[in-house]
């Protein structure tokens, strides 16, 4: 059995939406800058709300922002 | 320092004070008057449910500020911490029973003891795996 791995574009997106920090996008979905760090990199899986929030904060589908890798 | 490493390390020192300054004197008058009795036990339940009451609903308000990442860290931290301090005094009683045999005695002492210093272990190993976590982020 394979182990799907989370993928993200958390950090292309950022730079498109006028070079957004860490922190003003942490501030903007209620986490910490700690937590965006972890996401980003792909260490933490995120819960569907924080995704959902974090796709709606760059104007996108969750799709868009998180993908599935097998 | 972050919040989380601020809570571990506020955790770890305030538990090593209360257990050095107040759990262990305690104790030991305790021991050394040899309190006992039903009102002896009362006492403890009027002062020790409360304060063990308001202390949970404490930390019970205080989960609520952080996010859910840090909500995962302090969790994982507690499941741990559970599991060492249910081995240590799993082993507490094993070895005792091996050590001294199923006919021996120990003194009555031994048992808060042995709950008293696994709650301070099971605090310590909580707060450590929560500094570890941070460090390992940080360092990330």
């Amino acid at each position: 059995m394979s182990k799907d791995q989370l993928t993200n574009n958390i950090r292309r997106l950022r730079f498109d939406a006028g070079e957004m920090t860490q922190q003003q996008l942490a501030d903007k979905v209620g986490v910490t800058r700690q937590t965006i760090i972890a996401t980003e990199q792909g260490r933490y899986a995120p819960s569907l709300p924080l995704a959902i929030k974090i796709a709606r904060a760059f104007g996108k589908q969750v799709e868009e922002v998180f993908q599935l890798e097998s | 320092m972050n919040r989380l490493k601020k809570k571990a390390w506020t955790e770890l020192i305030s538990c090593g004070i209360g257990f050095v300054l107040i759990t262990i004197p305690l104790f030991l008058v305790m021991a050394h008057t040899n309190a006992r009795g039903l009102e002896f036990v009362l006492i403890w339940v009027i002062f020790g449910v409360p304060t063990g009451l308001v202390m949970y609903l404490w930390e019970a308000k205080k989960l609520k500020q952080y996010d859910e990442r840090e909500r995962e860290i302090i969790q994982k931290a507690f499941s741990f911490s559970m599991m060492i301090m249910v081995l240590y005094l799993m082993g507490f009683s094993v070895a005792a029973f091996f050590l001294i045999g199923g006919g021996g005695s120990v003194p009555v002492v031994f048992m808060p003891l042995m709950f008293f210093t696994g709650m301070f272990l099971g605090q310590a190993v909580n707060s450590f795996i929560i500094l570890m976590q941070c460090t390992k982020e940080d360092d990330e």
